[in-house]
């Protein structure tokens, strides 16, 4: 679906791909928050334009959302802190966890940032998707 | 019957959190629970439950019924999500694997590890939902009990006892599948229409969201706190529903058809189940349908698939990163 009005997106990092696959080439990557510009559609994916950083290409579209994620002071997102950010997400956020994590120190928070940390680049996947006779990108194409 | 903003904050805050539920295939172990206070939630007004169980359908209904179960829609998890966006999702899922993590530690397998996450990162590409906040990631547990766990975000926690069930890559592409099917289709949000059904939502508007401000803070962290505990007391005690196991079983095998895995490894992963020995995990039928059921609906569900078939590659690798966990 082309949306008439920027998007936005809602995942901490949404990468662009100058294909809507997820194997075609990478062209970079947006954070959240950042306002796009839907260009067009195909299947699962969109064509986007996002100004800063200035980039167009294809993203997952459920990568970004029609919400207006800006703070009610007018403060864009993507310029906000992570913590202002999330709070006004109905208040989920990095200082929420920092105070629960001092309430409750048998929570092994650490152990949950190195298991966040093992993301695999998608060029990895690829490669591991291929090896093993499977199907890149999950057939998305 | 209306309420203050602050109460109904806490209302919100409170119910979202119990319902997103934790995601669990096998059973789950009592978990200790971190002592927080929980925060005080008035009564509401009760809403109107079906009190009786509906009646079992035919069997040819049953049988179309389990074939839709592969096909809900986009639409279904983009609605959830509504409710529940990416970054309380991930808040939450975090909090979840963070409570899990205070007794099961994480295997010091890097190798082990690294497989799980190019199987899990992988195999979440073919899902409804490839993207969630952080994206997916995959945890090796120590511990012999036949377990895994989902948390909302992608958090996918499991156990050696359970790998160790798994005989090749497929198999555990089978295990993995099911688990991010949880996630895919937002069971947890999911669980959100379960508590309204116990008068325990009161939705207020989104908007609400945009006017949280630092004096709020206080009662959020609060409200955080209790429900994180609500929601894995929820979670130890009742598990999701078997109509629930069985979406994420058809969801697995449409992951696992998209990946290139053949979803009888599926089949074989839940033969390996029901034939573990007792005592492996506790009470594992006790909040999740047997083994024998899901085989059954299982069995129909691949019916059509090509027997699985295992690359050189893909034996390579397995044993290469598992053997001798």
């Amino acid at each position: 679906m082309v949306w008439a009005t920027p998007v936005s997106v809602q995942v901490k990092e949404a990468s662009l791909y100058d294909q809507p696959s997820a194997v075609s080439k990478f062209l970079g990557k947006v954070p959240y928050g950042t306002s796009l510009t839907v260009l067009a559609s195909k299947g699962a994916w969109s064509q986007v334009r996002a100004d800063s950083p200035a980039l167009t290409g294809w993203v997952r579209a459920q990568t970004y959302t029609t919400k207006d994620l800006k703070l009610k002071s007018g403060t864009d997102a993507s310029a906000a802190s992570s913590s202002d950010v999330s709070l006004a997400g109905r208040g989920f956020s990095e200082e929420m966890e920092q105070n629960y994590k001092a309430k409750n120190p048998s929570l092994d928070y650490a152990d949950v940032d190195k298991m966040e940390a093992q993301g695999i680049p998608e060029a990895e996947l690829e490669g591991f998707l291929k090896a093993g006779g499977l199907v890149p990108d999950g057939g998305r194409k | 019957m209306k309420f203050s903003s602050k109460t109904r904050l806490l209302i919100l805050l409170a119910s979202s959190l119990v319902a997103a539920t934790i995601l669990c295939s096998f059973d789950l172990g009592p978990v200790p629970l971190p002592k927080v206070p929980v925060p005080s939630v008035p009564a509401l007004p009760a809403v109107p439950v079906p009190q009786a169980a509906p009646a079992a359908p035919a069997p040819a209904a049953q049988d179309s019924k389990l074939l839709q179960l592969g096909q809900r829609s986009l639409d279904t998890a983009t609605k959830a999500n509504e409710d529940l966006t990416p970054t309380q999702q991930y808040y939450l899922g975090r909090a979840f694997s963070a409570t899990i993590l205070q007794t099961k530690k994480p295997a010091d397998n890097t190798k082990a590890n690294h497989y799980l996450n190019q199987i899990g990162q992988a195999l979440a590409l073919a899902a409804e939902q490839p993207d969630t906040y952080s994206g997916y990631r995959f945890e090796l547990l120590d511990t012999p009990e036949i377990n895994a766990f989902s948390g909302p975000g992608g958090f996918i926690l499991v156990t050696k006892g359970l790998v160790k069930l798994t005989h090749n890559e497929a198999e555990l592409a089978a295990v993995l599948a099911h688990e991010i099917g949880h996630v895919a289709l937002e069971h947890g949000v999911k669980a959100i229409q379960t508590d309204r059904k116990t008068g325990a939502v009161v939705s207020i508007g989104a908007d609400v969201a945009k006017t949280v401000g630092p004096d709020q803070a206080k009662d959020l962290t609060a409200a955080f706190e209790g429900s994180v505990t609500d929601l894995t007391k929820t979670i130890v005690d009742k598990g999701y529903s078997r109509e629930t196991e069985f979406e994420a079983d058809a969801r697995a095998c449409t992951v696992l058809r998209r990946a290139g895995y053949s979803p009888k490894a599926l089949l074989s992963m839940l033969q390996e189940l029901g034939a573990a020995p007792q005592g492996t995990g506790p009470s594992i039928t006790k909040t999740h349908p047997s083994p024998k059921d899901r085989i059954t609906q299982a069995t129909k569900l691949v019916a059509g698939d090509a027997p699985v078939k295992l690359t050189p590659v893909q034996d390579q690798r397995y044993h290469a990163a598992l053997d001798g966990i």
